[in-house]
């Protein structure tokens, strides 16, 4: 199970990790940064994730419903900055390393039935170039400005198609950032313009919303026949829902019915309408 | 020259439904769209600050208002089926080749209407076509960058369309079994969204049928095929779809 994921930059005024906020709550707090001395920390890597999960984190835009579906999100970083670990993580830290960077984040988008959703990223240019896919291409900076902005705005076809062509442009332009970048984290100002940009989760909060959804009603379905939490539990092993997360149902029936015993009347009853009528 | 506290940029492209742009005033080429087979598009070349601030709709669709500097371009893409493009050089590609009417606008954030008028070679808003396209291109990779570099850069605020309902699982598992049942039953996706309970997230029951027709048509009256309906009844029993 990947547990490493590319995020959001943005902070809340808390200092949470925006895009995170509504599936850990306070629990959503980076590694904060660490003393920046010593040698830099380079990221040049790229990372595989649904187009869903990329959305939800922020990372990549939007998309149409039925585009965003059976979609994988490579994302493709050119960071320099400080890899923050925790030393020693509380038993419910969810967040345990943090790498705070400057630099370029590239997003390809493309469809996990015509390309394999752990393909690198070569050889989903050259898919696109000789099966003439129509890969979606996105740039994203964190902790660059204006001047940046126009540089790349004048390198790379912000409009076009991604195929090889695009694909050296891009390698080319990383490679050449790299020293731009060190050279950047020199300032004065360096620490302000570090971004919490790939952080690593001692367990994913994210599942797919079919999974979830599946939770929901099988929960709904022992409320609804006025089964307490063990024996709602029970059913799994006597019936066929088998991709349902227990913790989950336990957590999902204690918010509905308020504790673990026989729910009431009143709980029964929206369940049953739940059920039948959304 | 003094800068705004930028956390990056970014050169983002996004398709949505005309229905949820329209919601969302994500730019006035949207403005009563409404329901149609079509895709709302838009390219963001855009400077943008740690500003953030979620807004959920009673519909159940979101956004994130943002600060930045720079250009959107939208673009309101009708075709005789729903099918999305995935890089503005394909909207294009279909727009040529007659596959699909496209309008376009170029909305400037922080940049006035001078501003803007100035970055273009070409009419503010029309129709998409061959000299169009360029023209957009002429403006994001000469014209833009240009003004960047030269000018004292300020703040707007913008509106960012967001994932739905990430907030609230209970209420996506609602839509998606009220879908299920529905496409269990056969329901085109009109029938389904004429019969789903007002607080129930429309978005999320279009995903849902689009996971097995393909398509994101609000006005579609074409039933689930009798194996659509058979993997639903399958999920509605055991939670899954046996694949």
């Amino acid at each position: 199970m990947a547990s490493e994921f590319p995020i959001d930059p943005s902070l809340d005024e808390l200092g949470r990790i925006r895009a995170l906020v509504p599936v850990l709550g306070d629990a959503a707090r980076p590694v904060p940064l660490p003393a920046l001395d010593g040698a830099w920390d380079i990221d040049f890597d790229a990372r595989n994730r649904t187009s869903e999960i990329s959305a939800k984190l922020g990372v990549s835009a939007l998309l149409a419903t039925e585009s965003r579906i059976n979609r994988t999100t490579a994302i493709w970083d050119a960071l320099v900055g400080k890899r923050a670990i925790l030393g020693t993580p509380e038993p419910d830290t969810v967040i345990y390393e943090t790498f705070w960077g400057i630099g370029l984040r590239i997003l390809l988008t493309f469809r996990s039935t015509e390309v394999s959703a752990d393909a690198s990223i070569a050889v989903v240019a050259a898919t696109a170039e000789y099966r003439s896919l129509d890969v979606q291409y996105e740039i994203r900076s964190l902790g660059l400005g204006p001047r940046e902005l126009a540089f790349i705005l004048r390198r790379l076809p912000p409009l076009g198609r991604f195929d090889m062509t695009s694909y050296t442009v891009l390698e080319t332009a990383r490679q050449s950032l790299k020293a731009s970048l060190m050279s950047a984290l020199n300032q004065p100002d360096t620490a302000r313009r570090l971004r919490p940009a790939i952080i690593k989760m001692a367990a994913t909060p994210f599942t797919g919303e079919l999974d979830e959804a599946a939770e929901y009603r099988f929960t709904m379905q022992g409320i609804a026949a006025g089964l307490g939490l063990a024996d709602t539990l029970a059913r799994q092993t006597k019936t066929q829902w088998t991709t349902i997360r227990p913790d989950q149902v336990r957590a999902i029936y204690r918010e509905l019915v308020g504790g673990d015993g026989a729910p009431s009347t009143k709980a029964k009853t929206a369940a049953r309408q739940w059920l039948v009528a959304g | 020259m003094s800068n705004p506290d930028y956390i990056g940029f970014d050169l983002a492209f996004r398709s949505l439904s005309l229905e949820a742009a329209a919601e969302l005033r994500v730019s006035s080429i949207f403005d009563g769209s409404g329901s149609g087979k079509g895709l709302a598009l838009l390219f963001d070349a855009l400077l943008r600050t740690e500003y953030a601030e979620r807004v959920v709709l009673p519909s159940g669709f979101a956004y994130i208002k943002r600060k930045g500097t720079g250009l959107r371009v939208a673009m309101k893409m009708i075709t005789a089926e729903a099918k999305a493009a995935a890089t503005f050089a394909g909207v294009a590609a279909q727009t040529t080749l007659g596959l699909a009417t496209t309008n376009y606008k170029i909305e400037g954030i922080a940049l006035s209407q001078p501003v803007i008028a100035a970055l273009l070679d070409i009419p503010i808003s029309g129709q998409l076509s061959e000299q169009t396209f360029r023209g957009i291109q002429v403006a994001l990779s000469e014209r833009l960058p240009d003004y960047l570099e030269s000018n004292e850069i300020q703040l707007g605020e913008y509106s960012e369309p967001a994932a739905i309902d990430l907030d609230k699982p209970g209420e996506r598992a609602r839509a998606i079994n009220f879908a299920m049942a529905a496409i269990a039953r056969r329901s085109s996706l009109s029938d389904a969204l004429a019969q789903a309970p007002r607080s129930l997230s429309r978005e999320t029951v279009i995903v849902t049928y689009a996971r097995f027709t393909g398509s994101v048509d609000t006005s579609s009256t074409r039933r689930p095929s009798p194996t659509d309906a058979e993997a639903a009844n399958l999920w509605l029993s055991t939670g899954s779809m046996g694949i």
